[in-house]
């Protein structure tokens, strides 16, 4: 009955005054650190600067989905430096966010780092405020402080210090600039102030007025101070009263606006988003003739937002993504799959390796057996390490470089807003781009991107159809080189067929799986140009990765077979196989060893078709046919133990014993389709 | 409903009326808007029984003067019926666009709200509203003074019209435009939660940059872009070019 009359009395309370001074931290060696922050604000080019060490940077959101360690040596010190996934709040939505929130929650690190885009200044302090109320050593990196300069932006870093309690200190990552001024901060972190929820009246005309001047601080035991153990009120279903308690809103939970959620209270949001716009307000100097960031007239800028507007809009963004599709094509599967496979396979392996080595065999007398293992049909040399070095590496070179390029240049968040509208139709929304198009990367990476997206049902099909009809760079490499000799209507009927058979998995899958669709809702960085040394750099990484784990399963693949075959059972597995490879399939009955490689990497079984067709042995219907069944079928083993990782093993059952039946059952349709109906038509 | 709830009123108002007693002045506001002031016109716009009584006390508390068939509001009554109908209308904007509820259940809200109220907390809504100038049904909020307020300063600072900008959806707007958020009317706290992260909550100022394929709003120096369903829910005041 008596809340009309409380916010007066609120208001007239007289908010207690101390002024606390922040005791410095007890030198105690540091011994983690965490970077934390916002997506897409440099906390991997920050690792990949204090550490030495490489983790991926890229120019969207999203690019680090689970956490990376490194260490830091500074004299005879090592500290550990953790590179988290980026949070946009400390109520975590999505599964990467929930990984970053539990580390938070549960490693107790001697330092939080939160790197910021100086050019959101606001934005920042708004998490800033969240990560506060952990109560750790923090320190605030504006990171991007050139983009920020440039844009007239100016930052008084020490009255922002000295506001909220802690050590401000700017960076270029990218350009190394400020990393001493990081790691003296990081000697004397401090504990933040706590911010007092005071002054803050939900109702009172206009923004809430923030706590401010040096009234708002309070020491860090004082009860009342609006403290929202995170343990408490994130993550966790909390009651929206005891939020609304704790903020110190005189409504409570009778208000209309805190009915609404379960987990999260509007009001804290505005408290702290007044909080933070008052920081911002005090501290940020923005120069008068930049502050309009848009239009930009400036000219290199002006055709820079014009082609932003240009890789956006349907009209124009389709024929570009085509014109990109069309490059790639004819960087790895012209450029790279032919003459560059043709250098290494035929001159350096076939003149050069396998003959030496034959040699270097026969000079020690080794005997039949070792040079057999070696260099034989099956050997490690003459097909493990040809397949994995002289095949696939310069094809994954090449796309791995063009990729990185894309990656950088902030192109994909811009695919994401175009294709929104068609993937919304299967279940899925723009945010699913950036999994779907990594998956032509790496499926097994992309997997675990699809942590990006905010509901499990779409995490499944964007799995699903990563699984089935998303080749990755590996196999996408070899396919472009297998159907570069194949006529174009060869290439438009597997890429026909391959893409009706992903529409109907994933729209029946979006009808048959239960669940919501997620909000799209992403942020566009800006448009930059790549820098050369990043990557070169990403595509080294990227190719040792792939070399890491690829070549010993190559190798493994060769003697395999190489036994295999020595004790007679691979003839008999390829004659059990010749129904469904010959009969069905129609393909060589040589295929079923390309087939059975497939099963242990898809891209080794598209290598040992590729080198089949290369030998001439496929004709142009049996290329297509293997090319689309191979694309069906399940990336890899790593793959899939990807799936159990991250949805359980039922989920992997079910999707391998969907997949590889259906990759069989299309291509074999596709085989006996066009053997009925090419003669049928008078072609061939 | 009876003299019980005259504690009840709003806290400001030196005399407080009974709820029937407000009835009948707010009756009579919507009639002399309507050009009308007979008495059977009151009588028949209130929603509560005007008995000859209840004329009276109203007469002698100097709300209202009767001559013959026509009344007319005293200056102090004009005063109160004036607030009163800025606050119904007012609910009623809330309800309708923020609350989302259907014409029937804005109606009672209003009515009860008309009653309960505070000032300093009506002022409150008029501003999370945008100092909405119409009511859903057309008709004029009367201004409090958080709107000249707002007036006097939308004309220092932006040099802009007279009129306070009305409150519109964002796809009202057209691309290049500079807003303010006037508030965010979504059923999912997941939703807001997540534009709260980026920014965009009432008050914030942004640009919109484009609205087809996806809505692109520029707030600060990021760019967010958004399905076309969260861009609806979003509510933005023009200030500016």
């Amino acid at each position: 009955m008596a809340q009309a009359n409380k916010p007066a009395s609120l208001s007239g309370r007289p908010e207690a005054v101390s002024s606390p001074i922040p005791e410095p931290m007890p030198k105690a060696r540091l011994r983690r650190i965490f970077l934390a922050g916002h997506p897409n604000v440099g906390k991997s080019a920050v690792f990949n600067l204090l550490t030495g060490e490489y983790a991926f940077v890229s120019n969207y959101p999203g690019t680090t989905v689970e956490v990376t360690r490194g260490t830091l040596r500074k004299g005879p010190e090592e500290i550990e430096i953790v590179d988290t996934p980026g949070v946009n709040s400390l109520a975590p939505h999505s599964d990467e966010e929930w990984v970053t929130v539990n580390m938070l929650r549960g490693e107790r690190p001697d330092v939080v780092v939160q790197v910021a885009d100086a050019k959101n200044l606001r934005r920042s302090l708004l998490l800033t405020l969240q990560l506060a109320e952990l109560d750790l050593p923090l320190i605030l990196l504006l990171n991007m402080m050139d983009e920020a300069e440039k844009l007239g932006i100016q930052i008084d870093m020490a009255a922002l210090g000295a506001e909220l309690g802690i050590d401000v200190v700017f960076m270029v990552a990218t350009q190394s600039i400020g990393r001493d001024e990081l790691l003296r901060a990081m000697e004397k972190a401090r504990v933040p102030r706590r911010f007092r929820s005071n002054g803050f009246q939900p109702g009172a005309p206009g923004p809430p007025v923030p706590p401010r001047s040096n009234g708002q601080v309070e020491p860090a035991e004082a009860e009342e101070s609006f403290s929202l153990e995170s343990s408490k009120i994130y993550g966790e279903k909390h009651s929206t009263r005891a939020a609304c308690l704790a903020a110190g809103c005189p409504l409570q939970s009778g208000c209309a606006l805190s009915q609404n959620g379960n987990g999260s209270s509007p009001l804290i949001h505005a408290w702290r988003q007044a909080t933070a716009n008052a920081l911002a307000e005090s501290v940020l100097r923005v120069a008068e003739a930049s502050s309009r960031g848009w239009p930009c007239t400036n000219t290199v800028q002006g055709w820079v937002d014009r082609m932003d507007g240009w890789l956006r809009r349907p009209a124009t963004g389709w024929p570009i993504l085509l014109a990109i599709l069309a490059v790639t094509y004819l960087l790895v599967g012209v450029v790279a799959a032919q003459w560059a496979v043709d250098l290494l396979e035929k001159k350096l392996f076939g003149g050069g390796v396998v003959p030496g080595v034959k040699w270097l065999l026969g000079a020690l007398d080794a005997g039949p057996f070792l040079s057999e293992l070696l260099v034989g049909r099956f050997g490690v040399v003459s097909m493990g390490l040809t397949y994995a070095l002289a095949i696939l590496l310069p094809i994954l070179a090449g796309f791995f470089l063009l990729f990185g390029w894309l990656e950088d240049s902030g192109y994909l968040p811009r695919l994401a807003i175009l294709a929104d509208r068609q993937l919304r139709r299967f279940g899925m929304n723009g945010k699913a781009v950036l999994p779907l198009v990594l998956g032509l990367g790496c499926d097994t990476m992309a997997t675990l991107v699809t942590r990006v997206l905010s509901t499990r049902k779409e995490r499944l099909i964007t799995t699903l159809v990563l699984a089935v009809g998303i080749p990755c760079s590996a196999q996408l490499g070899v396919l472009m080189g297998l159907l570069a000799g194949s006529s174009f209507w060869g290439m438009m009927t597997v890429v026909a067929t391959v893409g009706s058979q992903v529409v109907l998995v994933a729209y029946f899958s979006s009808k048959i799986l239960p669940g919501k669709q997620g909000d799209f809702m992403l942020e566009i960085p800006p448009l930059r140009m790549p820098r050369w040394s990043n990557l070169l750099r990403k595509t080294a990484m990227r190719v040792r990765w792939f070399l890491g784990e690829a070549l010993p399963l190559f190798v493994l693949g060769a003697v395999l077979l190489f036994f295999l075959d020595r004790w007679g059972w691979l003839g008999k597995m390829i004659a059990a196989s010749k129904p469904l490879v010959v009969n069905w399939l129609g393909l060589p009955a040589e295929a079923a060893t390309a087939l059975l490689m497939g099963f242990l990497r898809r891209d080794y079984g598209a290598a040992g078709l590729f080198a089949l067709a290369r030998g001439g042995q496929f004709d142009a219907v049996q290329i297509i046919v293997a090319a689309v069944t191979l694309t069906l079928f399940l990336p890899c083993l790593a793959n899939l133990l990807m799936i159990v990782k991250e949805f359980g093993g039922r989920v992997a059952t079910i999707l391998a014993l969907f997949v590889i039946p259906f990759a069989v059952l299309v291509g074999g349709t596709l085989n006996h389709l066009m053997r009925w109906l090419l003669p049928a038509l008078g072609l061939r | 409903m009876n003299t019980s709830n005259k504690e009840w009123g709003p806290d400001s108002y030196e005399f407080r009326l009974s709820q029937p007693m407000e009835e009948v002045l707010e009756a009579a506001w919507t009639s002399m808007e309507a050009g009308e002031t007979s008495l059977e016109r009151l009588r028949a716009g209130a929603r509560t029984n005007v008995s000859a009584e209840l004329l009276a006390e109203l007469e002698r508390e100097d709300w209202l003067s009767i001559a013959g068939h026509r009344f007319v509001l005293t200056a102090k009554g004009h005063e109160r019926a004036r607030a009163i109908i800025r606050r119904h209308r007012l609910a009623e904007r809330l309800v309708a666009d923020v609350l989302r509820m259907g014409p029937e259940s804005m109606e009672d809200a209003a009515c009860a709200y008309e009653h309960l109220v505070a000032d300093t907390i009506t002022e409150s809504i008029c501003t999370l509203l945008g100092h909405p100038e119409t009511c859903p049904h057309d008709k004029p909020i009367p201004p409090g003074a958080c709107c000249l307020l707002a007036r006097n300063r939308s004309e220092q600072t932006e040099h802009a019209g007279v009129e306070p900008a009305p409150i519109m959806r964002l796809d009202a707007a057209s691309p290049g435009e500079r807003l303010r958020v006037a508030f965010i009317a979504t059923q999912s706290p997941a939703r807001l939660d997540r534009l709260a992260a980026y920014g965009l909550t009432a008050g914030a100022v942004i640009r919109l940059v484009e609205t087809a394929p996806a809505f692109l709003v520029e707030c600060e120096h990021t760019q967010i872009a958004m399905e076309r369903g969260i861009a609806l829910e979003i509510h933005v005041v023009r200030i500016g070019p």
